[in-house]
């Protein structure tokens, strides 16, 4: 067993009245199987790249990715295809990844790199 | 158009001892197809997602956040967090009516939502007890509701 700590802050001094400046910290007990910080390219053909399986053995997955590529953006779904999200160039997302759910990404116009890590909860 | 940034950070110190986990990203955000033009909308708040249906039945799905006409296919900045303290309650998040995430206690997440069509909603529902979910949206249309007569 390992501790992960995800922090997120979101602020602005300008999208309300009141300056906008929170954080959110989480202290993750987290296990095998574990994936560090990696790299991959995301295909833009077919059903895309597969980052996790939705086998019916999956655990909870707590999992991260950024969308390195500075010019397409990518498609995220569950390994079924379902499409709940797109992350442009630059942009990352954290979610925790239900088990059998699993995730895909789908680049479009182009081959994207994406960053990406995910850990297990016990 | 706003300003927001969002900045997220991984650390750990035991998941690999010899390589120490330290990150940071940030990222401005911003409307789609843009690099420019951030964000200008913004819905936040805490809701308590029962696990009777109000006492009257078996748990339902609720929608937490609802996708419109105006917000298909524009940038939607989802943050969810399940504040609860029980360890063992949980919140099942969908879109589409496809699960795609289980927050626990004290969990959260930060996603880049994109509605491809106005019924595709994030939808909500906690098992094992009372959850309550802080959320917030940051967004650049959603069609409003005309009020009742």
């Amino acid at each position: 067993m390992a501790t992960l700590t995800p922090t997120l802050t979101l602020s602005s001094t300008d999208a309300t009245s009141d300056p906008l400046g929170f954080t959110v910290t989480d202290s993750l007990t987290v296990g095998a199987p574990t994936v560090s910080l990696s790299r991959v390219d995301v295909l833009h053909t077919g059903s895309g790249t597969e980052i996790i399986t939705a086998a019916a053995s999956n655990p909870h997955t707590y999992f991260y990715a950024k969308n390195i590529d500075s010019t397409n953006y990518i498609i995220c779904r569950t390994a079924g295809g379902t499409e709940w999200g797109r992350l442009a160039p630059g942009e990352f997302m954290l979610m925790a990844v239900a088990a059998t759910v699993g995730i895909e990404f789908l680049a479009v116009n182009a081959t994207c790199e994406v960053e990406y890590a995910y850990w297990s909860k016990p | 158009m706003a300003t927001t940034t969002v900045t997220f950070s991984l650390r750990s110190s035991d998941l690999i001892p010899s390589q120490v986990l330290s990150m940071t990203t940030s990222k401005r955000l911003y409307k789609a197809g843009s690099a420019l033009d951030g964000v200008n909308q913004m819905d936040m708040g805490r809701v308590e997602v029962p696990t009777d249906d109000y006492g009257g039945g078996a748990a339902k799905a609720y929608d937490l956040i609802d996708a419109t006409a105006l917000a298909v296919n524009k940038s939607n900045y989802i943050y969810i967090a399940n504040l609860t303290t029980t360890e063992s309650n949980y919140v099942v998040v969908s879109c589409k009516d496809h699960v795609i995430g289980r927050l626990y206690a004290g969990d959260f997440m930060w996603l880049p939502c994109n509605f491809d069509a106005a019924t595709n909603d994030i939808d909500v529902q906690a098992f094992v007890g009372t959850a309550t979910l802080e959320y917030a949206v940051f967004h650049e249309g959603k069609t409003l509701t005309e009020t009742d007569a």
